[in-house]
């Protein structure tokens, strides 16, 4: 299964080259070379300078997928939409006893 | 024709590496439906009057890419207000503040990284912009324990500024 995805990765770049020359985008020696040197770190400031030198490079998802292996980013944290309206407290006025809020 | 052959080969074998690099990563993790809900930020000092390009363009970014879009300024744009797809986060800089901040300039310093810190990890945010030269200078002043983004932002900068000036290309 590796090997396939290895030569798949190969024949893909080599077509896109050929066929397409530079149009096509393929990742840099110098982006590769960052990521290569992340994963051989393997910490957080190399997964972190990675993304920040190739904000919308090939590796980005796998580089979110290391911090969160490593714990520098967790679980999906849910975060409810801002309401339309603003909505009235109703029972804040029995809680403040300054009645302000 | 032999020069885009080696051209092709040379590309082949970049993939294949990096492919294999991927995947010693990912065979120690989550599958990619799983990943973490996380967000990329724009950090920015003053006020911008009119027009903002530089926020459209990471707000355009964050939508592409599927991060939330984190504005960390000491002032929140009018392009903020009521707007769902982006989280404002207020950063205390000390020079643009009214009256100097208690304990000085360095305690406002410390401050900011405070807030910064606990804004970025709140939000999980994994990646950060700078838009200016005083966010620039802010990053200058980050301490070693700041947020690995704010250092990995000011070492992308450096990056950044070293290749241009290498490229010979004007800044």
């Amino acid at each position: 299964m590796a090997r396939v995805s290895r030569w798949a990765s190969f024949w893909r770049a080599f077509i896109a080259v050929l066929l397409g020359g530079s149009a096509v985008h393929a990742a840099s020696q110098a982006e590769v070379n960052a990521w290569n040197a992340a994963v051989s770190a393997n910490t957080t400031d190399g997964y972190y300078l990675y993304l920040s030198l190739y904000p919308a490079g090939d590796y980005v998802d796998e580089a979110i997928a290391a911090l969160g292996r490593l714990g520098a980013v967790g679980t999906a944290r849910r975060v409810d939409p801002i309401p339309a309206s603003p909505s009235t407290p109703s029972d804040s006025a029995g809680t403040d006893p300054t009645g302000l809020y | 024709m032999f020069g885009r052959f080696s051209r092709a080969i040379a590309a082949g074998r970049r993939a294949a590496a990096a492919a294999e690099a991927a995947r010693a990563v990912a065979a120690h993790d989550l599958p990619p439906d799983a990943g973490p809900e996380v967000g990329w930020a724009l950090l920015r000092l003053g006020e911008v009057a009119g027009a903002d390009p530089r926020l459209d363009a990471h707000r355009a970014f964050c939508r592409a890419r599927g991060y939330r879009c984190l504005l960390l300024s000491d002032s929140i744009p009018a392009a903020c207000v009521g707007a769902r797809d982006i989280v404002f986060e207020h950063v205390p800089w000390p020079p643009h503040g009214g009256s100097p901040p208690a304990g000085g300039f360095q305690a406002g310093v410390d401050y900011a990284f405070r807030r910064l810190g606990l804004a970025l990890a709140f939000w999980q945010v994994v990646g950060c912009d700078c838009d200016g030269a005083e966010a620039a200078g802010l990053l200058e002043l980050a301490p070693a324990d700041a947020h690995p983004a704010l250092i990995s932002a000011r070492a992308a900068a450096v990056h950044k500024e070293r290749a241009l000036l290498e490229s010979g290309r004007p800044c």
